[in-house]
């Protein structure tokens, strides 16, 4: 009888160690814990992660204003900055290659595209009203932009306009002139049908999806 | 002659042996089960410091990875994005939600948001997203589908034998160069057709030894 009792006891235990432990793919806040960590961690700076070398945590001193990394002076102020050295707006700095245009279509559908839309008609998903963005992004097609040199567009993706953030962190340098040829490119295709889906402002909000959907088929 | 061990004693050797070797076995079991990333690594979901929806952003949204995580393509690092990336468009949309109190305050401040970080291998080990990337692995294959993830959880162990699961088999894993940002994409019927295709433009041979991770 005793054993009995004793071998219940010893399986209610288990069972107990087994459902606190859970099982394997269980999520958790807790971070995890190796039975070996050894140097999973170490000393040493790496990307992204703070450091307690320096007070304020960071990694390396912020260089002085105008330091130039090896390789990194920009002399050509055209393919640099959009513009040229007399202050006017620079024409397209290279020869777009096939390649080139269709890394531009590419790039763009990644950082322009959310609120310019995939026919830069300033129909980007964030125009959607249920995200409630207060200003609607500028359509490529208006004859203002039309008429601006592709060195000011270049400057305007670099350094951002109004309500538009700079992307000169986010997108590389060639790779922003690339984006402009795409929207010379998307200019050039023309706004699409304003079709019916232009009365958008005027259907509630559960169905707008719906008629994006419709326009971007056409 | 008085026995000096009563009868019982007979069993024990028996006893010790069988306990024993259970014993043994569930020591084993428990850290084949316990001890494996698939367990300590597997579901880990730190809490961050303002809950981020993946499924919105990525999914909903439709906002390819790289608008945030420009590293991934060009650098070992994928990136967790600065605070300027967020006030992109946060600088406009839901300027007064007190979720996002701690994303404007280090706007303001200048000091960096203290986001948890969730897939990491041991400082060892070398991982480079751009060397997948480059050569057709997408995000998914490691980070699970993000797109369907309110908050990030880590799905895959990222331990060293699967790593080497795919190394010295990548075919599953390799997709058109267009697709690798792709969440839910499905390999297609002539799958084998073409990972034999993309290793051959890329000359893929994804090193087993241990100097290809490790230096």
């Amino acid at each position: 009888m005793m054993k009995r009792t004793a071998t219940t006891r010893l399986v209610l235990t288990a069972a107990a160690v087994l459902l606190l432990a859970g099982c394997r793919g269980n999520t958790s806040p807790e971070p995890p814990i190796h039975l070996n960590p050894n140097m999973d961690t170490q000393q040493k700076l790496v990307a992204q992660r703070s450091s307690n070398f320096f007070a304020d945590g960071k990694d390396m001193r912020t260089p002085p204003e105008g330091t130039v990394a090896r390789g990194e002076l920009r002399e050509d102020a055209a393919y640099f900055t959009g513009k040229n050295d007399d202050g006017s707006y620079a024409a397209m700095p290279f020869v777009m290659e096939a390649a080139d245009l269709d890394r531009g279509a590419k790039r763009f559908a990644i950082y322009c595209q959310p609120c310019h839309g995939e026919h830069g008609d300033g129909k980007g998903v964030i125009a959607d009203p249920k995200y409630k963005y207060p200003i609607p992004p500028t359509s490529y097609h208006e004859q203002r932009i039309r008429d601006m040199a592709d060195g000011n567009l270049f400057e305007v993706i670099s350094s951002g306009i109004r309500n538009m953030p700079s992307y000169r962190q986010q997108i590389p340098v060639r790779d922003r002139w690339c984006i402009v040829a795409h929207v010379r490119e998307l200019q050039k295709r023309g706004a699409p049908a304003p079709a019916p889906a232009d009365a958008q402002t005027a259907t509630p909000a559960g169905t707008t999806t719906e008629t994006t959907t419709t326009e971007t088929a056409q | 002659m008085a026995q000096i061990f009563p009868e019982w004693v007979n069993k024990v050797p028996g006893r010790i042996a069988l306990s024993g070797g259970i014993l043994v076995i569930f020591v084993i079991a428990g850290i084949w089960y316990y001890g494996s990333p698939e367990y300590t690594d597997v579901g880990y979901q730190p809490k961050q410091p303002v809950p981020y929806s993946h499924k919105l952003h990525a999914g909903d949204l439709g906002i390819d990875c790289r608008y945030c995580h420009t590293g991934a393509e060009v650098s070992p690092v994928a990136m967790v994005p600065p605070t300027q990336t967020c006030m992109n468009c946060h600088a406009l949309i839901k300027t007064d939600s007190p979720k996002l109190a701690p994303l404007r305050e280090s706007w303001e401040k200048g000091t960096p948001m203290r986001w948890v970080r969730i897939h990491k291998v041991p400082d060892y080990a070398y991982f480079d997203h751009s060397a997948h990337l480059r050569v057709g692995v997408g995000c998914e294959s490691c980070h699970g589908n993000i797109a369907e993830m309110e908050e990030v959880e880590q799905v895959k162990p990222l331990s060293m034998g699967w790593c080497l699961d795919c190394h010295r088999n990548p075919d599953m894993h390799l997709r058109p160069l267009d697709e690798i940002t792709t969440m839910g994409w499905t390999p297609p019927a002539e799958q084998a057709a073409l990972a034999t295709a993309i290793k051959a433009e890329f000359n893929i041979k994804p090193p087993v030894t241990c100097s290809g991770c490790h230096r």
